[in-house]
């Protein structure tokens, strides 16, 4: 099974009905709250076009199973999408198929509506939440000439109202690239970092894509969404993949800003994943950090970062190759010191190739690993360095999409 | 391509070359009724299949008569007559009695042409479609009253459907008319758009399919049989309903008695607006509005309520011509036909109901040529030819072409890509398609026969976008050559009939590619090979019992296997899907007193289909790729039972049973552990469901010569899970609820059913009906039909 992203074009595969549909009738049978546990995974079961997903209930990290055995909100149906994100028990999702951006919660097992507006402005990548209210999300639109422009949204959450706009980001540099990949985001002392790569379109030319040996990073003044400057490099491309699927960044106990490029994910096959750094209060690289990730992993590509505390973060690893399809490991990086820890002896994670896979708990890391054999949710310390296995996902299934601190 | 060659000089090799020495006569004479002389009445030679017609006069003639030979004479309206000749007899005279059953609007189904297939050992659905005359029905919607079928439609006239036979459906299903695919007459063709007129019956070939309908029909095949009568007629019908729904449909033939030549002709016409009303859907409110823009979304949000759809327009029309001549000493028959048909249809929904388009739509246009040739007993006794080639092209036209979001409404918000999320496209898809087919059979004695069968297939898949191109640089050629024989055993004094067949399916595929920057040509080639045994024995004359098995297969197209250089990428390790197919079943027929008449059959069936081919999306390449999915084991129950009293009373009952499991063991091909959902029951397809019908009428009860003729017609449909059962919490899945759905048809006929006006209501009830999730389909609707029928 390949990845369930974008339902799209899939008047074919009638059998795959999935509908963001919010039915009344069924929304009132629940509280206007989310009442299930302190954690949830997203997961999928059955192979393509049976796949259906499900929020399951996580009872605990570090004991027990977890199963959607007669258990667990069905999404299909409702909102059948893997990047949805998750703050204090809401789950959030743009629908550029249907026009709609939908505000869900789980309760009594099962999805419940609680607003969908409609919504058209972007097709999103990215997001960041400024504060607890206030999600930004970014994402390209083609403009009526078919120009492809950056786009944002600002979304009060509360009521769901929408302030769209375009980002100042930089011109294509050539007619090779008509298009932007949006990657990491991060807001930081009203600043908004949005990494972004040039792409092209043109298909025909697939897999060969003609790769932008640049990327770039527009810092751009919050609320008023000018431009500050932009950050350019050229030794990494792709700041971040689609991290409405996994986070690439993050901002430490110190203010700085880390993220990490995965040149493969818009076909450079030949730069290497790199970690970066932009210090606190600074908005440009740090030009004494450049982590090469790769160089410490055979190559290998970094498509998502978490930090983990103590300076530490784990690094979700793809082993070398031009197809993000691949076998991923998870590796243990000083990203302070910008030096490599450890790869973590686990099984190899045969899952998605986009996870959001990490959550941090009381200092420790919990790692959901969909491994050949048996998938569990793994405790690493990193204070210790110890690892063992933690709660077990039983029954057989096919991908563990999300795992999501709730409360 | 030896596979071939080696079924080819198998065939030839068969055929024994000796002739008897017997008595040649030409037998002569004259065919009258009550009235006088009876023009155009066919009289065959039953040995030897070969006949001819009566002129003005009523008088005939047949020459070669070799021995002793039996002649049958037939009319419609008349009795059939048989009369057995000694040698050397040269006269016969044949008074014709009018035919009550010839009155009758509910046809006796199991006699006859019904009959013949449904008592071989294939399992077959076999609906004599004169029931259905004066209905506005379509072949999908007669079909979908059959045991073993299930046709889900998106919406109303011309939508969307999914054919699905015992559990089995997609590509996996494949359409002929007379033995001859479907799609040369264009994809505006299709099973919901033909009227019911056009054919005389069709049959439906449940997962074992005869080597003369040669294609790769893993899951079955639908052959519509259309009238072939020998004689004139005129079958002209129009009929208009709710939704501003217009449906006219002619078929008839004329014969010049003098040269013989024939002209035979087909054409209909579709319109409907579709504009059903769509019960509990979201429109939007507040916003800013100029006209239907919704210039600003802030302020504006869904609210619920029941209103019509309003792009959802649909046309299709179709005409062929066939000139030729038939009873010649040199051909049975010798045909040449032209054909063209179009179709226009706006699309007002994606897969599901809250996509909404308001300016897509579909154009198809196909033009195509045949010829058919037929000649029995070629060179010696019994053995038959069957040609028939055509040249067609179909093309037709997708246009996406705005940046709109639309609404229920109508109203409409600009979007940051085109209504269907894309590029803004008039994508083009033509299809050039060369299309032969031969059939030989020879018939070795009383009890034993050969059926040979070759299909070539060529087809070249151009696709590109309009607005961007003006051809496309990497069309794919399908070369699909598929060789059947078979091979029919008669023991027992016919009680017990077995089949044994062979297929041959030779693939070829072809596209360009640039290759390193070169435009390189790459081609695959597959053979496979199927088999399979068809056997049915009488235990008595009314009462049958039959098995058959299959090993068919499903082959790869060209766009799966080498992508379009669009929106498809390439798969070149794909595979055919293939299935073991068994079916088992019994029959029992009985009349009593010529009056009550009896049919029942069961059949029981087991499919192991494996690897599915599915067009798997891909987010980062924004494109769909094909790939051996999953595989399914299928096995279920079917039932019909009938009674007919006489032409006044008729009742149908059927169910359907069927348990799909999935038997995909690793969908996560990398996964040591079996996945979740390994033998659990297939999700999102209906698993039980029935039909119930009955039909009251009464000849001569309002005037002489009229009859006066009332269906009912009930569907079932068991709800189901949209998702895995055993998966998530009860209280969170989503179901697609049961159906039940309604129909009835009053139908008044004037002067023995050369007038006919009937009305007709569908979905009495006025039922939320959906056969895929929350795709609404029609509610009660009305129409009056109005036919005339002169033979």
């Amino acid at each position: 099974m390949k990845p369930i992203f974008a339902i799209r074009n899939l008047a074919l595969a009638t059998l795959a009905v999935a509908s963001l549909f919010g039915c009344k009738k069924d929304d009132n049978n629940g509280s206007d709250q989310p009442e299930e546990g302190q954690y949830a995974a997203v997961v999928c079961v059955g192979s393509w076009p049976n796949t259906a997903y499900y929020i399951a209930n996580v009872p605990s990290l570090t004991s027990g199973t977890i199963t959607v055995q007669g258990n667990g909100a069905e999404m299909t149906g409702k909102v059948y999408a893997q990047d949805i994100l998750q703050k204090d028990g809401f789950f959030y999702h743009a629908n550029s198929g249907s026009g709609r951006f939908g505000k869900y919660h789980v309760a009594n097992g099962a999805v419940v509506v609680d607003r969908e507006i409609p919504y058209t402005w972007l097709n999103w990548s990215s997001y960041v939440w400024v504060d607890n209210e206030t999600l930004v999300i970014f994402g390209t639109g083609a403009t009526e000439t078919q120009v492809n422009e950056a786009r944002y949204s600002i979304v009060k959450v509360k009521d769901m109202t929408v302030t769209n706009g375009k980002l100042p980001f930089t011109a294509f540099p050539s007619a090779t690239f008509t298009n932007y990949s949006i990657g990491f985001a991060e807001y930081r002392a009203g600043k908004l970092f949005i990494g972004y790569q040039f792409v092209s379109d043109d298909w025909s030319l697939y897999p060969n894509m003609p790769v932008n040996k640049q990327m770039s990073i527009a810092v751009v003044n919050y609320p008023a969404m000018t431009l500050n400057n932009t950050i350019t490099d050229v030794r990494s491309t792709t700041p971040g993949g689609p991290i409405v699927y996994a986070q690439a960044s993050f901002i430490d106990e110190n203010n700085d800003l880390y993220f990490i490029t995965d040149p493969v994910y818009n076909y450079d096959y030949t730069s290497p994943s790199v970690v970066y750094r932009i210090k606190s209060g600074e908005t440009t690289l740090d030009a004494s950090y450049y982590f090469d990730f790769s160089a410490k992993t055979s190559n290998g590509k970094g498509p998502a970062m978490w930090y983990i505390g103590n300076g530490q973060a784990i690094v979700r690893t793809r082993i070398a190759g031009e197809s993000i399809d691949a076998e991923h490991s998870f590796s243990v990086i000083n990203v302070k010191t910008g030096q490599f820890i450890k790869k973590l002896d686990l099984p190899a994670d045969k899952g998605e190739r986009m996870v959001q896979a990490v959550i941090v708990e009381d200092g420790k890391a919990y790692i959901a690993v969909n491994s050949a054999d048996k998938d569990y949710i793994w405790e690493y310390d990193p204070a210790t360095g110890g690892l063992k296995a933690g709660a077990e996902f039983i029954g057989g299934i096919d991908y563990i999409l999300r795992l999501e601190k709730i409360k | 391509m030896t596979a071939r060659t080696f079924l080819c000089l198998l065939a030839l090799y068969c055929i024994p070359f000796f002739t008897n020495a017997q008595t040649v006569a030409t037998i002569s004479g004259y065919v009258k009724d009550a009235e006088g002389p009876v023009a155009g009445a066919s009289v065959i030679i039953r040995e030897t299949n070969r006949g001819t017609m009566t002129d003005k006069r009523g008088y005939f003639e047949i020459k070669d008569a070799k021995g002793a030979v039996t002649i049958i004479v037939s009319y419609a309206g008349y009795a059939t007559q048989t009369h057995i000749l000694a040698a050397g007899t040269t006269a016969l005279s044949v008074t014709l009695i009018k035919s009550q059953q010839e009155l009758q609007t509910v046809k006796v189904t199991a006699a006859g042409k019904v009959q013949e297939p449904k008592q071989s050992g294939f399992s077959v659905n076999v609906v004599e479609t004169k029931q259905f005359a004066n209905t506005t029905a379509d072949i999908n919607q007669v079909l979908n009253l059959t045991t073993g079928v299930r046709i889900r439609e998106q919406g109303g006239l011309g939508s969307n459907f999914n054919f699905s036979i015992n559990g089995l459906s997609g590509k996996s299903v494949k359409y002929f008319i007379d033995g001859v695919p479907t799609d040369i007459l264009g994809s505006a063709l299709s099973l919901n758009n033909i009227p019911v007129n056009l054919s005389e019956r069709i049959e439906v070939y449940k997962g074992v399919v005869p080597v003369h309908l040669g294609s790769d029909a893993m899951g079955g095949a639908i052959n519509i049989i259309t009238t072939q009568h020998q004689r004139n007629y005129l079958d002209a019908s129009y009929s208009l309903g709710s939704f501003n729904t217009h449906r006219a449909s002619f078929t008839g033939q004329y014969t010049h008695l003098k040269t013989g030549i024939m002209v035979k002709g087909t054409a209909f016409y579709n319109y409907s607006d579709n504009n059903y009303t769509m019960k509990d859907v979201e429109i939007l409110q507040g916003g800013v509005r100029k006209g239907d823009e919704i210039t600003d979304l802030n302020g504006a949000s869904f609210v619920r309520t029941d209103i019509k759809r309003f792009h959802d327009q649909y046309q299709s029309a179709m005409g062929q011509v066939e000139v030729g001549v038939a009873g010649k000493s040199w051909a049975d028959a010798l045909f040449v036909a032209g054909g063209y048909s179009k179709g226009k249809q706006d699309l007002q929904t994606g897969f599901e109901q809250t996509i909404v388009y308001g300016k897509v739509n579909r154009e198809s246009e196909a033009y195509s040529g045949s010829l058919r040739y037929k000649k029995n007993n070629l060179f010696v006794d019994g053995l038959n030819l069957n040609v028939f080639a055509s040249l067609s092209k179909d093309s037709y036209r997708t246009a996406d072409t705005l940046f709109r979001q639309y609404y229920w409404d109508g109203s409409w918000t600009t979007k940051s890509a085109s209504e269907m999320n894309s590029v803004k496209s008039l994508s083009r898809m033509n299809r050039p398609k060369q299309f032969a087919r031969i059939n030989l059979s020879y018939a070795i004695n009383d009890q034993h026969s050969l059926n040979f069968n070759y299909t070539y297939d060529r087809i070249k898949n151009e696709s590109y976008n309009e607005l961007v191109a003006t051809d496309d640089p990497q069309p794919g050629i399908l070369n699909k050559q598929i060789a059947g024989l078979a091979y029919q055993q008669e023991l027992l004094d016919k009680r017990w009939v077995n089949t044994f067949f062979g297929k041959y399916y030779g693939l070829h595929l072809t596209t360009n590619k640039w290759i390193n920057n070169v435009y390189t040509p790459v081609s695959q080639s597959q053979p496979n090979y199927g088999y399979g045994i068809a056997t049915r024995y009488k235990i008595l004359p009314e009462w049958g019992i039959k098995a058959s098995y299959e090993k068919a297969y499903r082959l790869q197209e060209v766009d799966e296997v080498f992508g379009d250089g669009l929106n498809v990428q390439p798969n070149p390790d794909l595979r055919p899907e293939n299935s073991q197919n068994v079916n088992v079943g019994m029959y029992y027929g009985k009349t009593l007193k010529e009056q009550h008449r009896f049919y029942a059959e069961a059949s029981g069936f087991y499919r192991k289909a494996v690897d599915f081919i599915y067009p798997v999306p891909d987010q980062r390449s924004k494109a769909l790729k094909n790939e051996n999915k999953s595989s399914v084991r299928i096995t279920g129950l079917e039932a019909e039972v009938r009674y007919e009293y006489s032409s006044l009373l008729s009742l149908n009952v059927n169910m359907t049973y069927q348990h799909a499991i999935n038997t995909t063991k690793f969908g996560n091909t990398t996964s040591n552990t079996p996945e979740a959902t390994y033998k659990n029951k297939i999700p999102n397809q209906p698993w039980l469901f029935g039909n119930a019908s009955l039909g009251l009428g009464k000849n001569d009860l309002i005037g002489k010569h009229t009859r006066l003729q009332f269906n009912w017609y009930t569907q079932y449909v068991h709800w189901f899970y949209l998702t895995w059962e055993a998966f998530g919490s009860a209280s969170g899945k989503s179901i697609i609820p049961t159906q039940v759905v309604h129909n009835a048809t009053l139908t008044y006929s004037l002067q023995e059913g050369k007038y006919n006006i009937s009305a007709e209501c569908r979905n009495i009830t006025d039922n939320l009906a959906f056969d895929n999730f929350r795709l609404q389909k029609p509610g009660r609707a009305f129409s009056m039909k109005f036919r005339y029928f002169l033979r």
